[in-house]
């Protein structure tokens, strides 16, 4: 991925952040307790493993921002996780993309993107643990409300990729 | 096309329309690190009155500038809830089950829904008095200062123009293939979680992919015309400020501190 | 299935500062087997127009009925409908998404409760309805095929279904003249199936040729519906609504006025020769 110049990643980065407001909408993502199902995340871990870390991390900051202003979607109280979740999904999408290094694509792809979205997942929960600090929240109600929209992430990512990679 | 409309630019010509959209944001800041702060029974009721004060010279309709506090209503059902039973089992009143409700909780419950719903009010009304691109370009502003730490804002604003240029064009073919897939047969109303899942395909690879065609076109057309990242953009700001800026300045400034000092 | 659309209105971003009037209090009517052409400026009407017919969208006021039966989306299950009903945007190639063309043109037919046998049959008539050939492209992937193949892909993916109704958005914009006449060439055929087409283009060439019956919408107004023959040989009327000319009509105008006028106002090209041979005998 080192061949892609630097303004071509901006463009692709620039799209990425658009898909983030363009997304959503296409899907009426519906806001539910907490968390909302949305696809934005896939352009976020598009452009870390396509653009590398940087961009990958700009678009996860940017892309619920740009989205809330645009839309007003995510609601802004579920914003700052959100940006964390997204922020972490896109650097490390970014990181492992280049870290690993199997002889296969498709492996390097799901091994990267996995770990993106587990350690993205985990660090929001916690952070947003620390929103909701001295409360004491049953851990199964909350990580149930949280990994349960993973794990349809998960599946959907593993749908995606090879489509969007083999062309 | 449908659109949700809390939180987008509703055009007019009010005090808060007229203010630059950097003094906005900064105020916005202001005010909700005052909404963090505040903790007595007299700083909610100056926030609260703050709000609407705010809501009124917006000209914003109570119903819009509540709206996606509409939307949230579960979420602060339950944030309200759990506060309540499990804040501080030391105090309960009673304990039953796991649950422990107590005035500490109570009123801890009440502190977040109102932080919560203050901060969703403020940036209601930040969204519907400003233009995005206005927003975005205050962004940039306010992130210029970190320039000097290494951050490549110009490029980053480069990023967040030509993304704000995409949107409509994404949007409309997204619309459009949409419903081309919908007249296909594809279900995207669906409540069952797995069709859900399957719709995912036929609506996000080919948007990405006319997407990323895009991209690959303007890459092209902006390498052919020399352009190098690391030139430097010429913004031709206004950057004069009118007194109503600096009275919007000055006000949510003496706001913050009396919040956080004294209430 | 024949269509009745009555008193149909839409707005879009109704109530909100953005709120544009894209249709107002439309009646239209079109039965079955009919080749429809519907014609205006940009900005007119008419994408609206299809896909509030085609059930995409639910009118703002007004009802569409398919079959004697009100149609918009949620009310009936669309299911059912959408075998029948192809739709065909502009630019169907976007919408290509599988990894395979047999899989992508087979996608219409998903839910619909058939064998892979004969599920397989109808991809294969489909793709040879739009000239290509099915074992030569059925394992490839749609992505990497050139864009007249992708166009095919897109339209035998609409075509799958044998629908009763087939409605176009611009459907020969951006094709090479011979793809365009091969295209065309397809509709007739389906036209003589029994199909009722209802295709939306600027190409008023393609429409003279082609279809029986001109609709003009204009500001979301429909302005004229009679048949082709009448509202494509009115040069005076398509000048005022600055919606172009055919160049037969370019002909017989020039001819008009170099005090040469055709006995008869030829529509088609083959009128046009035999018009001229008539004058000049």
């Amino acid at each position: 991925m080192n061949q892609i110049s630097i303004t071509k990643k901006s463009i692709i980065a620039a799209v990425c952040l658009a898909l983030c407001v363009v997304l959503p909408q296409a899907f009426h993502a519906i806001p539910n307790a907490g968390s909302i199902y949305s696809p934005m995340h896939i352009p976020v871990l598009l452009c870390g493993l396509i653009c590398g870390w940087p961009f990958g991390l700009l678009v996860g900051i940017l892309g619920p921002i740009l989205s809330s202003l645009f839309t007003g979607m995510p609601p802004v109280a579920v914003l700052p996780t959100m940006v964390v979740e997204l922020a972490i999904y896109g650097l490390m999408a970014g990181l492992l993309s280049h870290l690993i290094r199997t002889k296969k694509l498709a492996l390097d792809l799901y091994i990267s993107l996995i770990g993106a979205m587990l350690t993205g997942r985990v660090v929001a929960g916690i952070v947003r643990a620390f929103i909701f600090s001295r409360v004491q929240v049953t851990m199964k109600a909350g990580a149930t409300s949280y990994f349960v929209p993973a794990f349809l992430e998960l599946s959907s990512n593993s749908y995606l990729s090879p489509r969007l990679f083999m062309p | 096309m449908t659109q949700t409309l809390t939180g987008i630019y509703l055009p007019g010509n009010t005090f808060i329309h007229r203010l630059d959209a950097r003094v906005k944001f900064f105020s916005f800041f202001a005010l909700v690190i005052a909404t963090l702060f505040t903790n007595s029974w007299g700083g909610y009721l100056v926030m609260g009155v703050i709000s609407l004060v705010l809501i009124y010279v917006s000209k914003l309709r109570f119903s819009q500038a509540i709206g996606s506090l509409g939307m949230m209503k579960w979420f602060l059902v339950i944030i309200f809830l759990m506060n309540l039973m499990f804040f501080s089992p030391e105090n309960a009143w009673f304990s039953w089950w796991f649950f422990t409700p107590s005035y500490a909780g109570f009123l801890q419950a009440i502190n977040i829904v109102f932080r919560v719903s203050v901060v969703v009010i403020l940036s209601n009304i930040l969204n519907t008095s400003t233009p995005p691109i206005e927003l975005t370009r205050a962004m940039e502003a306010l992130l210029r200062p970190l320039s000097y730490l290494g951050l490549p804002t110009g490029q980053i604003a480069m990023i967040i123009s030509v993304a704000i240029q995409f949107i409509p064009t994404l949007t409309m073919e997204s619309d459009q293939i949409r419903k081309a897939q919908i007249a296909r047969g594809a279900r995207f109303e669906s409540r069952k979680l797995t069709e859900k899942a399957a719709a995912i395909g036929p609506l996000v690879v080919p948007i990405f992919l006319s997407a990323f065609r895009r991209a690959d076109e303007l890459a092209l057309a902006m390498e052919a015309r020399g352009y190098r990242s690391s030139q430097k953009k010429q913004v031709n700001k206004n950057v004069k400020l009118s007194s109503a800026d600096a009275f919007a300045i000055f006000a949510s400034l003496v706001v913050c501190i009396f919040q956080i000092y004294f209430l | 299935m024949p269509i009745d659309v009555k008193e149909l209105s839409f707005t879009y971003a109704q109530g909100s500062p953005y709120e544009v009037r894209a249709l107002s209090h439309l009646d239209l009517s079109i039965a079955d087997g009919e080749f429809v052409g519907i014609i205006g400026k940009t900005g007119c009407g008419k994408s609206t127009l299809i896909q509030l017919i085609a059930g995409l969208m639910k009118p703002t006021s007004g009802t569409v009925s398919i079959d004697g039966e009100v149609f918009y989306p949620g009310k009936t299950d669309r299911s059912s409908l959408s075998k029948r009903i192809g739709v065909l945007f502009q630019y169907p190639e976007i919408q290509l998404f599988e990894n395979t063309v047999e899989k992508d043109v087979s996608f219409a037919l998903k839910h619909a409760s058939l064998s892979s046998s004969e599920v397989k049959e109808k991809v294969h008539w489909a793709l040879n309805a739009v000239g290509l050939d099915f074992d030569k492209f059925k394992d490839l992937s749609p992505l990497g095929l050139s864009g007249g193949e992708k166009r095919r892909v897109a339209v035998a993916g609409v075509l799958v279904t044998k629908p009763e109704i087939l409605i176009l958005d611009e459907p020969i914009a951006g094709l090479d003249p011979k793809s365009q006449d091969g295209f065309l060439k397809l509709l007739d055929n389906l036209n003589a199936d029994g199909t009722t087409i209802i295709m939306i283009s600027h190409n008023l060439d393609a429409l003279a040729e082609h279809t029986k019956r001109t609709v003009v919408l204009e500001d979301g107004i429909l302005i004229r519906d009679a048949s082709t023959r009448e509202v494509l040989t009115d040069t005076i009327f398509l000048k005022e609504h600055g919606l172009g000319m055919t160049q037969v009509g370019r002909i017989s105008d020039g001819l008009k006025n170099c005090n040469l006028p055709l006995p008869e106002l030829p529509l088609t090209m083959r009128e046009l020769c035999s018009a001229l041979l008539k004058v000049s005998a």
